[in-house]
């Protein structure tokens, strides 16, 4: 198992999607440093009270870059029939499909931890040197710390169900293609006909989730990551059946 | 002991349109310890589908796959760790050097790394280990392939179809390689289409069509099945020697330019006697050649 494992991990980090939005992810938080830094100055210098908000904002890029990697480190198996030659190495497939899924979704959540401690840093940095400290207190910092993990976990379950759609439907862009729509449009129009399933939409539970909870549809920060992982769980189970039961050709 | 073992497997696939199209139709096969074992069949008549049942990327409709004595739907783990294939064509990472590939591999199994190196020197890849595997050629692919059958050390060998997209010196490479690998004891299962290859390097052969097996044994043995031996008479004058044979009352016919004594006499001795006592002089006299594309050709032909 363990070796299966560090196959998964080692594969993991040598994909070059993960190393170009991680290099992105850098950037990014360079870019924005640098700007708070030049604008922060007078009436508008920043302040450190501004970094949850500012934290928050970046959750739908994170839980998308993990549905994206997700989706693409299934997607790739079966795209370059690797997938086979894995099975004749390791033909437990619930083994297989299970490990896999832990490695990636393990692997976003720390990206997620490191790229939120990364950026809540160098804003805290840009505060201290060029903007305002004034009010920053422990709550402030227990607020940020479990805010990045949230925002870190949200990124692992993107990654789960990112690669559990790409495992059903053998396609990366299938799986990415099926968020858009599902998201963008499915639960929209859900959102204005079905206002009362609202706390069981996987869109407004991400968002409760991030929020610590959203008083509008009912859902606490607890309830709100149980509707996630319950999204995550009965993805995992029909990827794994499905895959345990199909023939790989 | 029958390394593989396969018992009367079946595999239907469903038409899309309703129906059902029928890949192996209750195969029969035994492949002992040991030596090369040519497995032939035109496109189509199940062999990959066989061999995908046997490592358990397929779900056999019906039947029975033994691989090592492992149930290949539900032992298999067990002993794959002594058994090396290739499917179809090899499928690695594209994105990730033949290097990582193999590592990638290798660490499933903590097979050292070493153990790498060796391999790519082994199929002539070390040169281009560090590339991309999107970079390599069909050839290149398929002896990465070969690499990563080769990497667990194993004692049974499944290739299918290991000489596709090579070049005749890959070809020859491939072939000395499958002695090599039987002459050190492992048991090297191998598809192949190309005929005159497996004759070169098989001891015994299966021969399927339309997804059965119809012929199976010591490659001696199914060519000699195949038809009924003949020998092949070469003189000058064909007429008159066909009469003196015919005339000796032996079952001789005109075949292009030489007379064929098909089923022949005991002893071919019969024959120059009998063309000499009518002053008659053979340029030659040999067994007919039967290879294994005849064989193969006349078992498997379609129905009419």
């Amino acid at each position: 198992m363990t070796s299966l494992i560090r196959s998964e991990i080692r594969r993991l980090t040598s994909r070059r999607l993960v190393k170009a939005l991680v290099g992105l992810a850098l950037l990014a938080i360079t870019v924005t440093g640098v700007l708070v830094a030049v604008y922060s100055r007078g009436f508008e210098r920043f302040s450190i009270l501004n970094l949850p908000g500012v934290l928050e904002g970046t959750s739908f890029l994170l839980g998308a870059g993990g549905w994206v990697i997700g989706a693409s480190f299934a997607g790739a198996e079966w795209e370059s029939g690797s997938i086979t030659t894995l099975l004749t190495w390791e033909s437990r497939r619930t083994r297989v499909i299970l490990t896999k899924v832990a490695v990636v979704a393990g692997g976003m959540f720390l990206i997620g931890v490191f790229a939120e401690a990364l950026f809540a840093l160098v804003l805290a940095l840009v505060a201290a040197t060029r903007g305002t400290t004034a009010g920053a207190d422990v709550d402030l910092v227990r607020a940020v710390v479990t805010l990045g993990l949230r925002v870190a976990a949200l990124s692992g379950i993107g990654a789960a169900l990112g690669f559990s759609l790409a495992m059903v439907s053998r396609n990366t862009g299938a799986a990415i293609g099926i968020a858009f729509a599902y998201l963008a449009i499915v639960e929209a129009i859900m959102r204005g006909l079905r206002p009362g399933w609202r706390p069981w939409l996987l869109g407004d539970s991400a968002s409760a989730f991030v929020l610590a909870g959203d008083p509008v549809i009912g859902r606490s920060v607890w309830s709100a990551a149980a509707v996630l992982l319950v999204y995550a769980g009965g993805f995992i189970l029909i990827a794994t059946t499905t895959f345990r039961i199909r023939d790989v050709t | 002991m029958a390394v593989i073992e396969v018992e009367d497997l079946r595999k239907e696939y469903r038409r899309l349109r309703g129906g059902r199209t029928v890949a192996l139709d209750g195969l029969d096969l035994a492949v002992p310890e040991g030596g090369v074992f040519g497995f032939l069949g035109p496109n189509g008549a199940g062999k990959t589908t066989t061999i995908r049942c046997l490592l358990g990327l397929i779900r056999p409709s019906g039947g029975r796959a033994r691989l090592l004595g492992a149930d290949s739907r539900r032992q298999l783990a067990s002993v794959l760790r002594r058994v090396g294939s290739i499917v179809e064509t090899p499928t690695m990472y594209p994105r990730f050097s033949g290097r990582r590939n193999l590592e990638l591999l290798a660490r499933l199994h903590r097979i050292p790394h070493a153990a790498i190196d060796e391999i790519l020197d082994r199929v002539g890849l070390s040169d281009r280990a560090g590339h991309l595997v999107k970079t390599y050629s069909l050839g290149m692919k398929q002896r990465l392939g070969i690499a990563g059958a080769l990497l667990k050390d194993p004692e049974v060998l499944i290739l299918d179809e290991p000489a596709n997209g090579l070049d005749p010196a890959g070809i020859v490479e491939v072939r000395q390689l499958l002695r090599r690998l039987a002459a050190e004891g492992r048991t090297v299962f191998v598809s192949s289409h190309i005929l005159s290859e497996v004759q070169q390097v098989a001891d015994r052969v299966a021969i399927l069509a339309r997804g059965r097996c119809v012929a199976s044994g010591p490659v001696d043995e199914v060519l000699s099945a195949g038809r009924a031996s003949a020998l092949v008479v070469r003189l000058d004058d064909l007429p008159a020697g066909l009469e003196a044979l015919r005339a000796a009352g032996l079952p001789a016919s005109l075949d292009g330019d030489a007379i064929r004594v098909s089923p022949p006499p005991g002893d071919g001795a019969t024959i120059t006697q009998v063309l000499a006592e009518r002053g008659l002089f053979l340029s030659e006299l040999r067994p007919e050649r039967i290879d294994l594309e005849t064989v193969f050709l006349e078992l498997t032909k379609e129905p009419e």
